[in-house]
């Protein structure tokens, strides 16, 4: 998983940009908003009037209808939708949903490593999908249908203002689909947590083994269960663990009768709660630079040191109090890639050093180094003590050292990693070490995850009921896709409106499909205007749908908050309330825009 | 009529006072997706309902009298001029406090029931509670729903949808209520509830505007009508002015011998009978409008209202 740091910004630096960001999305909406109701109006009334009735319309707005909002008229609306909603049978998505669950257990029980990840990636995508499906089904007919069935004459002839009947529908299809959402959370704990329950036995006999102090051990390994198998070790006292495969492992206990028993799976569904740091690089003479080594890939999210050299990374750490670390010692979280150059024995671990170092140079305070060994594909821990000790050149005395109060100033505190392998390369993103911090509640977690997606069908539900106050639903619904994968895809335009997507806009690469060409090769066509064209309509059209795309929400990034769920990581509650946040502006946003449509049409015409 | 007196004075009242509903040259051309012309339902439309009385909108079908309405109510936009109702735009949703309608069709909410759908436009009007629940017993006893109460819309009779369509039309108590075509569907005890209840409503100081086809009620309750034709105003005025003819005079007679009959004219005195009865004779609203339907056939194009009466509109 690629974790972009940026999204783990404080909240202060980010609420700043948000809303300057909101103000010139709002503002560019304003005026487009203006200038079409212009257009609009000045068809249907003449130059001067349609100015009259574009700036009465906005005054009415303000001093008629949102001055007035009544709570009781929304929920009357909102009680209708919901009602509407029961009608069509929504609920019988989620007898579907619950089904497909019982049954979901034949296909997914497969021999992957993380059964875990994949699991809660399961079941987290599927509800993703299947709810805002519905969040948008759901919604899509309601007004057309009202508009189409006339219902709506004996609703708009009421004092109920436009604004309410957006609001209200929004209000009460998000209730249906959050109803249902919960159900299908429920559900989908209980398939994870049931899912990841297993049970071993001993297989075979135990092997005694005597320990280092002379007193009998054990040793041993479990039937293969769920297509895994763990070696296990039990200590003098009868206690033991067992190996972690699968992301697990379990304790082990031998009674004084010879009976093994093993705990349920451990450590399986947790909620890490990581603390990134900064990330820069020192080059092979030992200078600063802000890059590693490229080994070769078109796009690379880790940069790679080589062993042997002064290459190394160095994280900073900011923000570390002692008090939340009650053991005294800082668990340090490595996920190092291995680039081999040469093949040498697979099996055999990289080796690597890890310094800490007090942030302020010219202070030359290090402690000694702590070694490792590469454990790729899998989650290296390395405890860092409170006592360590001053690294020193060989000769000096040997200096006590406290990790709190010698080496971490105002809460900052610097890890250096280098390879220890002549031409062997460790690779690493700056998410890939942090400080692990005690563990959240996985329960909590996965809450947190379903918030994640309820935000997006909040989103989804506004969307909708704002095309279905202009568009027919079939219309609608179309709107609603093509809008969500404009947002979805809001990166992807972006590198294309900057012209750095091989094969050009969609109008080349069209062309492109026809011809059969090469990306890579240049567009040549017969005639040079016509190519120019194209690039130029290539380039405008990139450029308004880019506008466009950056204003909308951008439903990839709130996609992927729901992978830290799978990947065992706590999502930040800043993330969920800016997210939270972020949402509510687009609500606002849509229901305005909702708003303006339904007054501005003709209910009857 | 029963009620002459009392709207003689609510509309002696009125000129003084703002009219509740009022078009200024109100016209609606419907156009179709390009822009081009389709119908002109509504022409340059001047009326005044004044508070108080019953107005009758009539016309054959297609004249433009529920594209009127929705003028009115702000359901449609007019092609140009304008429709204000107690002084307000027809377009602002502020006026709907004190309106209350009855579409052509009840459209209502098919899976509400009768109590639920009070309820529900009930709180549009932003009622409390109590208020919601005391007005909805009054008005399904009032239309007579009570033993159907409970029951969706779904499965209510023509009749009965009508019955419920006019008890949301009065939920809020409204001053001023549009029936379109309010006697549809009913049988005919439902259709002389529904003339009671419209005169009540007058009775109680409310202004009731309505247009139907069925001449005899609207001959029954309106004061006041204007007849449509085409989407152009052909007449306006007061009903009792609307079918007096001035130059005829209705003289009933008893006991006149055959013979006398020929010479009637001179002979009334000679003769020594009784003048039992006598007044300015009228015809009847269906004879009114048979005749604005023909000649408006016969010579298409603007009529001055007023004008085939002996009286016009007198405000
Ligand atoms: N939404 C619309 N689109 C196009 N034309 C319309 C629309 N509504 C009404 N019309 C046309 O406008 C004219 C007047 O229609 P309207 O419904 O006002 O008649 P009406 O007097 O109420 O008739 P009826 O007595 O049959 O109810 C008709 O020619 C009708 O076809
Ligand atoms: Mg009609």
């Amino acid at each position: 998983m690629e974790i972009d740091l940026s999204d783990f910004s404080s909240f202060y630096d980010w609420i700043g940009s948000a809303i300057l960001f909101a103000l010139i999305a709002s503002l560019i909406l304003t005026i487009v908003g203006i200038v079409i109701g212009y257009i609009v109006s000045g068809i249907r009334y003449g130059p001067i009037e349609g100015a009259v009735a574009v700036a009465r319309g906005i005054g009415t707005a303000f001093a008629h209808d949102f001055a007035y909002f009544s709570l009781r008229r929304t929920g009357a609306i909102a009680y209708v939708a919901i009602k509407e909603a029961i009608r069509r049978k929504v609920l019988v998505v989620f007898a579907v949903f619950a089904i497909f669950f019982l049954f979901a257990g034949f296909f997914l029980d497969t021999e992957s490593e993380h059964p875990a990840r994949l699991y809660l990636s399961f079941v987290l995508t599927t509800t993703t999908f299947l709810v805002l499906f519905l969040a948008l089904f759901v919604s899509v007919f309601s007004l057309p249908s009202d508009i189409a069935q006339r219902t709506i004459y004996t609703v708009v002839t009421k004092p109920v203002r436009a604004s309410e009947i957006v609001l209200g529908r929004m209000l009460g299809f998000t209730a249906v689909g959050t109803l249902i959402l919960a159900g299908m959370m429920a559900v989908s704990y209980v398939f994870v947590v049931r899912g990841m329950r297993h049970h071993h036995t001993v297989e075979g006999a135990l092997e005694p083994k005597t320990g280092k102090d002379g007193k009998q051990e054990w040793q041993g390994k479990t039937t293969r269960d769920r297509y895994h198998r763990h070696k296990f070790r039990i200590g003098p006292d009868g206690n033991g663990t067992t190996e972690m495969v699968h992301q697990h492992w379990h304790s082990v206990q031998r009674s004084g009768d010879g009976k093994v028993t093993f705990s349920p799976p451990r450590d399986q569904l947790i909620a890490r709660v990581p603390k990134f740091g900064r990330l820069r690089f020192l080059d092979r003479q030992g200078n600063p630079t802000n890059k590693g080594v490229n080994v070769g890939y078109v796009y690379e999210y880790r940069s790679y040191i080589e062993g042997g050299t002064k290459q190394a990374a160095i994280w900073t750490f900011d923000g570390i109090r002692e008090q939340d670390f009650p053991d005294g010692r800082i668990a340090l979280a490595l996920n190092l890639r291995v680039f081999r150059t040469y093949m040498g024995e697979i099996k055999v671990p990289v080796r690597g050093v890890l310094y800490i170092q007090h942030p302020d140079p010219t202070k030359n305070l290090i402690a000694e180094p702590i070694s490792f060994a590469s454990q790729e594909f899998q989650e290296q821990i390395i405890y860092i003590p409170r006592k360590l000790y001053r690294y020193r050149v060989t000769g000096e005395a040997s200096e006590e050292l406290d990790l709190f109060r010698d080496l971490i100033s105002d809460g900052r505190m610097m890890i250096k990693i280098q390879c220890d392998d002549n031409a062997q390369y460790f690779g690493m993103a700056a998410a890939d070490v942090y400080i692990r911090m005690p563990d959240g509640y996985f329960w909590f977690n996965f809450i947190k995850g379903y918030i994640i997606i309820w935000l997006q069908m909040v989103i989804i539900i506004a969307i909708t009921v704002m095309y279905s106050t202009l568009l027919k639903s079939p219309i609608a619904l179309v709107a609603t896709i093509v809008t969500f994968i404009i947002g979805y895809w809001q990166a992807f335009i972006e590198r294309m409106a900057k012209g750095e997507i091989y094969g050009g806009g969609p109008l080349e690469a069209f062309i492109r499909i026809v011809k059969q060409d090469n990306l890579m090769t240049p567009l040549e066509l017969k005639w040079p205007w016509v190519e120019w064209t194209i690039k130029k309509a290539d380039w405008i059209f990139s450029q308004i749908l880019h506008v466009f795309s950056a204003m909308l929400p951008t439903f990839r990034n709130i996609t992927k908050m729901t992978e830290f769920v799978a990947y065992n990581y706590d999502i930040p509650g800043t993330i969920v309330g800016r997210h939270a946040i972020s949402a509510l502006a687009y609500v606002l946003v849509f229901s305005l825009v909702g708003y303006f449509f339904l007054k501005s049409r003709e209910v009857a015409g | 009529m029963a009620t002459d007196v009392a709207s003689e004075t609510a509309a002696t009242e009125s000129t003084a006072t703002q009219p509740v509903i009022e078009t200024q040259s109100l016209t609606k051309v419907f156009r179709d997706f390009w822009g081009r012309e389709k119908v002109r339902a509504v022409k340059a439309l001047d009326l005044k309902v004044q508070p108080g009385e019953i107005f009758g909108l009539l016309g054959p079908n297609g004249s433009g009298k529920s594209t009127t309405i929705k003028l009115i109510l702000g359901l449609l936009f007019p092609t140009s001029g304008r429709a204000l109702v107690f002084g307000k735009d027809a377009t602002d949703a502020r006026k709907n406090d004190r309106i209350g309608y009855l579409p052509e069709e009840s459209y209502l909410y098919k899976f509400l029931n009768a109590e639920e759908t009070l309820d529900f436009y009930g709180r549009l009007f932003n009622m409390p509670a109590a208020e919601r629940r005391r007005r909805t017993n009054e008005l399904i006893d009032m239309v007579k729903l009570n033993w159907a109460r409970r029951r969706p819309l779904r499965e209510y009779s023509k009749g009965m949808t009508r019955r419920i369509g006019l008890a949301q039309a009065l939920i809020n108590d409204p001053d001023l209520v549009l029936l379109d075509e309010p006697t549809t569907g009913l049988d005919p005890l439902g259709t002389d509830d529904m003339k009671e209840m419209i005169l009540e409503l007058k009775a109680r100081g409310k202004t009731v505007v309505m247009c139907s086809h069925l001449l005899p009620d609207i001959q029954d309750v309106c004061d006041r009508v204007a007849i449509l034709y085409n989407g152009e105003l052909k007449e306006q005025g007061r009903l009792s002015d609307l079918l007096t003819v001035k130059d005829e005079i209705d003289v009933r007679l008893r006991a006149l011998p055959p013979e006398g009959r020929k010479e009637l004219d001179a002979l009334v005195a000679k003769y020594g009978s009784e003048v039992v009865h006598e007044s300015q004779a009228t015809s009847t609203l269906k004879d009114l409008f048979m005749r604005i339907v023909r000649e408006s056939e016969a010579r298409p194009g603007k009529r001055a209202p007023g004008a085939s009466s002996s009286s016009s509109d007198s405000h």
